[in-house]
């Protein structure tokens, strides 16, 4: 289940030229409320733009709608969503259903409520691996296993056999970028996955999604508030602010030059807290 | 002042075959804002919870310089997880009445909201219908409608944005001056801890690998650990 191009091992440059989701115009709106408004960004293969913006700007809201996980009373009222030039919004249930998993796939800000309590966490690793990359019982068993290792959970073997409630936040939220993961995805959702790790897991997290960005040429999204993962990993980002894009650049350039007055009081709370 | 409020001694929690917390002791003074930092699953919400009597030790004591039974209307949680202390069925505004309610306090709905910079009309909303920062907000918000004294928060600014978090924090700090409070303060990061606290633990495995004023930890940090957070806190 890789994409067309995953197998050979495009120059970055050359992958870059593919627009994979290309988002125009898009609006939410929960009953009279416009959560969403006239929003578009796009994203190249193998790219990583970073959405930045207050709490309640509407970034969560945005990732849903690229799901098409929007549910009532929540609407898509206009827009599009081009993923490799197919408009999401036109797809029935049964065909998004399909690219859910396998071609993108989201790693969900509340870690608790998106796990299921009532399986170990290793079923529901085993699940993605399973139902997305076929493999069988014991394959997909091991590979939970090793999974589990690689997002530092400690006696993986042990640990798989764990329900939810048994780990810790910082455990579920890693839990949950192991599905993300394990249903090897060509464009990646990250809504804020790392807020409950300490820096020393953070900065595993963040080698592993570039590991397999380098090698499927992987797109992601990545939600965050934080700047030091913004300046490290984003080839881009868009800041929004009360369902509208603010503005949009390359990082560096976001970051030091900002002539918006937004952006710029954000930068300003992080010097805040780092004690400058 | 300066008179231990809670004393913890030699306690210890496993789950099984996982020891959540080895032989920790340490005192929490009147007024202290105590910062606890540690490695994900190294402990800090398990001792939080045995703090407040949520779960009982296998081993060791705690004891308070209050009666007991005041534990419940005196000490309050912010919860790291938001989601999992709300109730999906009950209104924002419901929820933070509520300890105010059960502890004969008129509820300040409006004030307390206000106070965690949300409007007046998110009372009137469900749980599902916030974001993840606002949902957030409404827990602190919960934790504070009780006048307690004492306060465990829980990574309570992690999921927000940083001027959200800024403001928070300032919050925080303000409440503690004015109303006497007590913190248990746990983050993962240190740069949230160094703004929030005077005295910081440092948690590894369940067991304390250092403790000491804020100053000393953070400039001659004795673990390697606490070594690797300060290298890696962020820097502009
Ligand atoms: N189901 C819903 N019903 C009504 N309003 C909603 C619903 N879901 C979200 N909203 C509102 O839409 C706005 C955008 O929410 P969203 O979750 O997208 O924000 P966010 O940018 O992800 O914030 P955070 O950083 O706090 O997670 C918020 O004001 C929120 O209260
Ligand atoms: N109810 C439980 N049943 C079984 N194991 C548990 C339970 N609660 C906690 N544990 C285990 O105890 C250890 C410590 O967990 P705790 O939640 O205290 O960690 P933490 O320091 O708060 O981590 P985080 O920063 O990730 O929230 C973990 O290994 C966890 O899986
Ligand atoms: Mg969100
Ligand atoms: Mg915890």
């Amino acid at each position: 289940m890789q994409s067309e191009f995953g197998w050979i091992d495009w120059p970055k440059s050359f992958c870059y030229s593919f627009l994979m989701l290309d988002i125009k115009e898009l609006s939410v709106s929960f009953g009279n409320f416009q959560a969403v408004k006239d929003v578009g960004f796009s994203l190249k293969r193998g790219e990583t733009l970073g959405l930045l913006g207050e709490s309640g700007s509407g970034k969560s809201t945005v990732a849903l709608a690229i799901m098409r996980l929007i549910s009532y009373p929540g609407k898509i009222i206009s827009g599009k969503i081009l993923l490799d030039g197919a408009d999401l919004i036109k797809l029935g249930g049964e065909e998004m259903r399909k690219i859910r998993g396998a071609k993108i796939s989201m790693i969900f800000q509340d870690p608790f409520s998106s796990l299921n309590p009532v399986f170990t966490v290793g079923e529901q690793i085993a699940e993605a691996f399973r139902y997305h990359q076929g493999l069988n019982r014991v394959e997909a068993w091991e590979r939970s296993i090793e999974m589990l290792g690689t997002v530092q959970i400690r006696n993986p073997s042990a640990r798989i056999h764990n329900y939810p409630h048994q780990f810790s936040g910082g455990m579920r939220q890693r839990v949950m970028i192991a599905m993300a993961l394990a249903c090897n995805p060509e464009f990646l959702i990250a809504d804020e996955p790392t807020t409950a790790l300490d820096v020393t897991v953070q900065a595993e997290i963040l080698k592993l999604i570039a590991d397999l960005q380098n090698k499927f040429k992987l797109g992601v999204l990545f939600i965050t508030h934080n700047f030091a993962i913004i300046k490290q990993i984003c080839d881009r980002v868009v800041v929004m602010r009360k369902g509208q894009v603010m503005e949009e650049g390359a990082t560096l350039e976001v970051l030091n030059n900002s002539r918006n007055a937004y952006t710029k009081n954000l930068i300003e709370s992080v010097k805040v807290l780092a004690g400058e | 002042m300066n008179e231990p409020l809670i004393e913890i001694k030699d306690v210890t929690k496993s789950f099984g075959p996982v020891t959540a917390v080895d032989g920790v002791s340490f005192s929490i003074m009147e007024g202290d804002s105590l910062g606890l930092v540690g490695e994900s699953g190294s402990g800090k919400t398990t001792l939080s919870r045995l703090i407040l009597k949520l779960i009982e030790p296998d081993g060791g004591r705690i004891s308070y310089s209050f009666e007991e039974k005041e534990l419940r209307s005196k000490c309050q949680i912010v919860f790291q997880d938001p989601q999992t202390s709300l109730n999906p069925r009950i209104r924002v505004g419901e929820a933070i009445a509520e300890p105010a309610r059960i502890h004969s306090r008129p509820p300040r709905v409006k004030e307390l909201l206000e106070m965690v910079k949300l409007p007046a009309e998110y009372a009137k909303r469900y749980p599902h219908e916030l974001s993840g920062g606002e949902r957030q907000r409404i827990g602190i918000a919960r934790a504070l409608a009780s006048n307690p004294s004492f306060l465990v928060l829980d990574e309570p600014v992690s999921s927000l944005d940083v001027t959200i978090q800024v403001e928070i924090l300032n919050l925080l700090k303000e409440l503690r001056q004015t109303l006497d409070l007590t913190y248990l303060f746990i983050a993962h990061d240190l740069s949230t801890i160094a703004y929030m606290c005077d005295i910081i633990t440092v948690l590894r495995a369940g067991r304390i690998e250092e403790y000491g004023p804020k100053e000393l930890i953070l400039r001659r940090p004795k673990s390697a650990y606490t070594q690797l957070l300060l290298d890696s806190s962020p820097k502009f």
